[in-house]
């Protein structure tokens, strides 16, 4: 399970580390196995020539790498999109198991001048979750239920890793995680208002998610203006050994998103086509 | 009824309250109502300067009149003729987490006119443990616990000696990064002028340049001189009188020729 979030890049100063995480302008790469397009996503290349291209962030669930590009939530919405209005919309699933609010932060400050997407539609992964660098400056990312997992046997990390995994328990804080999550909201917040992108965003439907971020919607330091007023429900899952969201809630979550953006953007994204055509 | 609800509980309420500024807890005398070594916050002048930074900006075993934000607002108030108020938020061991965070609090409650940053090491962090408490963490920090040169107890040294453990030399400009950005988008959003710098220092300095090149700090920020450690104060570690005049002047000169504001007045 762990081989599929190591890339074994190699950086011979922090120049190379940030052109590879930190790449200005351009995307971050992905680390899922090919087939990926030219960023390390599981999709197939970008192609700007739609009149409405929708750009989705998140975790696994987002990813929801046991379905078809159409079946997942990105696909079905993107499909009735193209179905109301009559047009190509594209359809930009940047999910990524193990995502987390530092990744879409970084792939939001890097990428979002590079992509110029017409809307963002964030699905919030736990909060719990962190993307440190390694001492080779590899990724990793740390949160107690991959710690669990670990300590289970039921993840077997190579070895340079589990150091990261030994020492995170005895860190985590969930006082730590929430100001994390409210300092990565404020810059994605003001990345995508300062370029007029529309957007909005849910978190998967795991109630401790929910309540974790409801607590930082009730403090005041993270708006609630862009919340899409639902979330990514788990109303059925993959298997009875896989928690992931399985066809229903893709389809069911698919369509509330497109609803939402039709009734709450609706002008906006007719222009779009009208400017397209 | 949500006021006993878990959700208002485990927020960090005191470090980001609503509608008021944290509380410090400064070693040096006297300090405002909150702890920071400035004038009360209801006491506003006709323009209202925030300045933050570490132990450097702070400079407490110095007179209050002799650092670099003093002299700065001391200097503009003559040159316009009426009162710049000046608030040194700066705070001894911190560095890009604190001055991002505290900045958002300002926003919120100080409706400051200019905001100057003097960016420290790039290395240290808060960490915001689980009984709540904001624990500062630097490497030279971490080392001094472990020579047992500085004393804390078994919980802080703990945390400390973890992180110094997991945080590498890739994390350390990378958090300082995270919180500059955020920093860029405060201040985006309100449309205060702002200016940066940083102390004139190894550890201030030493991937700047790197950043400046791959353009995640914007170099148009920075002014294009430091906080030099020309002379040393009587804590034998950070700038002297000297330092802080020489840097006040600087920074007064470039306010004076770049503050659009200011040289209306002027």
């Amino acid at each position: 399970m762990e081989e599929r979030f190591r890339l074994n890049e190699e950086f011979n100063n922090f120049s190379d580390f940030l052109d590879f995480h930190y790449p200005f302008g351009k995307v971050p790469k992905g680390w899922t196995k090919p087939p990926h397009n030219q960023y390390g996503f599981p999709l197939p290349e970008i192609n700007q020539d739609n009149a409405i291209n929708i750009l989705t962030l998140g975790d696994s669930c987002t990813e929801g790498e046991h379905y078809e590009a159409q079946q997942k939530y990105p696909g079905v919405a993107a499909n009735l999109l193209s179905d109301h209005y009559g047009c190509k919309v594209g359809n930009w699933n940047f999910g990524l198991g193990g995502g987390s609010y530092d990744f879409i932060t970084r792939t939001l400050m890097c990428g979002l001048d590079h992509l110029r997407p017409d809307v963002v539609i964030i699905t919030f992964p736990t909060v719990t979750r962190r993307e440190l660098f390694k001492k080779n400056g590899r990724r990793i990312r740390l949160d107690m239920s991959t710690v669990i997992s670990v300590g289970m046997g039921l993840v077997n990390p190579i070895e340079e890793s589990r150091y990261y995994y030994n020492l995170w328990p005895a860190i985590d804080s969930h006082f730590d995680d929430t100001v994390n999550v409210i300092k990565n909201f404020k810059v994605i917040e003001w990345a995508l208002n300062s370029r007029n992108v529309i957007w909005g965003y849910a978190v998967v439907g795991y109630s401790e998610v929910q309540e974790a971020v409801e607590t930082c919607r009730d403090s005041n330091w993270m708006s609630g203006e862009k919340y899409m007023g639902f979330d990514f429900d788990v109303l059925d899952q993959v298997s009875e050994t896989d928690v992931h969201p399985g066809l229903e809630s893709h389809k069911s979550y698919g369509e509330r998103i497109a609803n939402w953006l039709i009734d709450n953007h609706g002008s906006q994204l007719e222009v779009l086509v009208q400017e397209s055509e | 009824m949500k006021f006993f609800s878990k959700s208002l509980v485990d927020f960090p309420h005191k470090y980001f309250p609503n509608g008021n500024m944290p509380k410090v807890n400064l070693s040096c005398d006297p300090t405002n109502k909150f702890g920071y070594r400035c004038r009360e916050f209801d006491d506003r002048g006709d323009v209202n300067i925030l300045f933050l930074g570490d132990e450097w900006s702070l400079g407490e075993s110095l007179d209050f009149g002799l650092i670099y934000s003093s002299l700065v607002c001391e200097k503009l108030s003559a040159q316009c003729g009426f009162g710049v108020h000046g608030f040194n938020l700066s705070h001894r061991d911190k560095g890009y987490d604190y001055i991002s965070r505290t900045i958002w609090c300002a926003l919120r409650t100080l409706n400051p006119d200019f905001v100057f940053i003097c960016f420290p090491d790039m290395s240290r962090r808060e960490y915001f443990a689980l009984n709540g408490r904001c624990i500062d963490f630097s490497p030279a920090k971490a080392s001094a616990i472990a020579e047992k040169r500085v004393k804390v107890n078994r919980i802080e040294r703990e945390l400390i000696g973890t992180m110094r453990d997991l945080y590498t030399r890739f994390d350390e400009p990378i958090n300082a990064l995270k919180n500059y950005v955020l920093i860029e988008a405060l201040m985006s959003e309100t449309g205060i002028p702002w200016a940066v710098s940083v102390n004139g220092n190894n550890a201030a300095n030493e991937h700047l340049a790197l950043m400046f090149e791959k353009k995640l700090f914007n170099k148009e920020r920075f002014m294009d001189f430091t906080f030099d450690l020309i002379d040393v104060a009587p804590d034998n570690e950070t700038p002297g009188v000297k330092s802080h005049e020489v840097f006040g002047n600087q920074l007064f000169t470039w306010l004076c020729d770049n503050m659009p504001s200011i040289r209306r007045i002027k």
